[in-house]
């Protein structure tokens, strides 16, 4: 593989942070704060890429096991059934999601709004949030803001959807894998600040909750989910891994 | 299940790069193409990781309906082998599982286990027996216990922080190891790949 395209001479510093976020070496902040960089900086995103791809080698040391049929059979289900509709319409603008993210945050609210739209119970289409965004724009639409949160993987895991005004948030699943006996939950991340809890999210479906917070300056706050007790957190902080962050953006 | 002989690495690349691509389309045949040229290097990767044969049957399941799903934003243009994609995307979906289930935090860091598993296998392709002894060969120049560190990140979804526990040494201190055997890893990575 030497005609990879590696990472243009990163900043040493910026390099070993890419290496760090590869292996996973990093928690909390220091962690969400490196995802952010990787949503935003493409080059810092190739630099991890570059990383992952060095590190992969190591799966080479594992001997090969032959999985039992039932796994085949298992994804055939899930892949015939359809799955979300969210996933295929993400897997077609994945990438250039991505690359918009940083500049063009009308694009990823847009397809944003797409995503929640199709996958979104009943209860959702009166509410002020989805129906006057779905089929015109309206001048409300300028205050809804989008966090597409995603994992060390760089997929996107959930997708939420704010309202600061009505203090609406609505949180889909995208690429989320299922874990048994627990339950996933939204945190909003100030500056500087501790988590505050938003509500717990689903792993199947879209989940629209109305939360007492005040959001201060939501352009430098992060959503964040966590894996926690079924329930939700005990503590009111976060107990459980954080499977994924995202910046909120103005539409 | 089909057996995929290739003749060398390359050929083994382009076929997963053209399955993949067909997956992206929606072909259900080239996603059969991908399991069975994939999932028996995935599950190992899954097992090694998990230790439970149930979690990692789970896991593995995800990753493909994860294929299925994402193939599309595979990009062979950017350089990343398709089986790079992959191993990564099963590695990382299978510590998420693992950090969720905290089953890592009571594990010990395994100085021993965390050594390579296999020698290069016999039907390795060429372009996977390169890497690995590349892998293989820069591991080996650091200190044995920070290749194990590295190991135990990459395999047992350690942190600085759990590493540090475990090895009853200052953050700070772990911190540098790491960084060092990182840096280490690198520069002998892209100064040595051609040598091999």
């Amino acid at each position: 593989m030497s005609d990879d395209p590696r990472p243009p001479a990163a900043e040493h510093g910026d390099d070993l942070l890419a290496a760090e976020c590869a292996l996973g070496l990093l928690e909390g902040f220091e962690r969400d704060a490196a995802e952010r960089r990787r949503l935003r900086e493409p080059g810092f995103d190739r630099a991890v890429e570059g990383w992952e791809d060095r590190l992969a080698g190591l799966t080479d040391e594992v001997a090969p096991v032959a999985p039992p049929a039932q796994v085949w059979t298992g994804v055939l289900k899930q892949v015939e059934s359809g799955g979300a509709v969210v996933e295929l319409r993400l897997r077609r603008s994945l990438a250039a999601w991505r690359a918009a993210a940083a500049s063009a945050g009308a694009i990823a609210a847009a397809l944003a709004v797409a995503l929640v739209w199709p996958h979104t119970p009943a209860p959702l289409s009166g509410g002020p949030l989805v129906a006057s965004t779905a089929e015109h724009a309206q001048p409300a639409l300028e205050q809804v803001m989008t966090a597409r949160m995603v994992g060390a993987t760089g997929p996107t895991v959930f997708v939420a959807v704010v309202d600061p005004q009505s203090h609406v948030i609505v949180v889909t699943p995208a690429t989320v894998s299922v874990t048994k006996g627990r339950s996933p939950e939204l945190w909003l991340i100030p500056a500087g600040g501790k988590p505050i809890a938003l509500g717990l999210a689903a792993f199947g479906r879209s989940v629209r909750l109305n939360p007492d917070v005040q959001i201060g300056d939501p352009t430098r706050a992060i959503l964040a989910v966590s894996m926690e007790p079924l329930g939700g957190s005990p503590t009111g902080q976060p107990t459980g891994p954080v499977v994924a962050t995202g910046a909120l953006e103005r539409t | 299940m089909e057996r995929w002989i290739f003749v060398d690495g390359e050929t083994e690349r382009q076929a997963l790069v053209t399955a993949l691509a067909g997956v992206a389309r929606g072909d259900q045949a080239a996603l059969r193409r991908v399991y069975d040229q994939t999932s028996a290097k995935l599950f190992g990767v899954c097992l090694r990781i998990l230790k439970d044969r149930a979690e990692a049957e789970d896991v593995l399941q995800d990753v493909y309906v994860t294929v299925w799903r994402r193939a599309g934003s595979f990009d062979s243009s950017r350089g990343v082998s398709p089986i790079t994609w992959l191993a990564t995307l099963a590695r990382n979906r299978a510590i998420d599982r693992l950090r969720a289930s905290k089953a890592h935090l009571s594990r010990p860091i395994e100085l021993v286990a965390e050594t390579p598993d296999i020698a290069p296998l016999a039907d390795a392709t060429l372009e996977q027996d390169q890497t690995q002894r590349r892998l293989t060969h820069c591991l080996d120049q650091l200190e044995p216990d920070h290749a194990a560190y590295v190991r135990s990140a990459f395999f047992g979804g350690h942190t600085y922080q759990t590493l540090a526990e475990a090895a009853a040494v200052p953050l700070g201190t772990m911190k540098s190891w790491i960084r060092r055997s990182l840096l280490r890893l690198r520069s002998c990575l892209d100064e040595g790949g051609a040598a091999l």
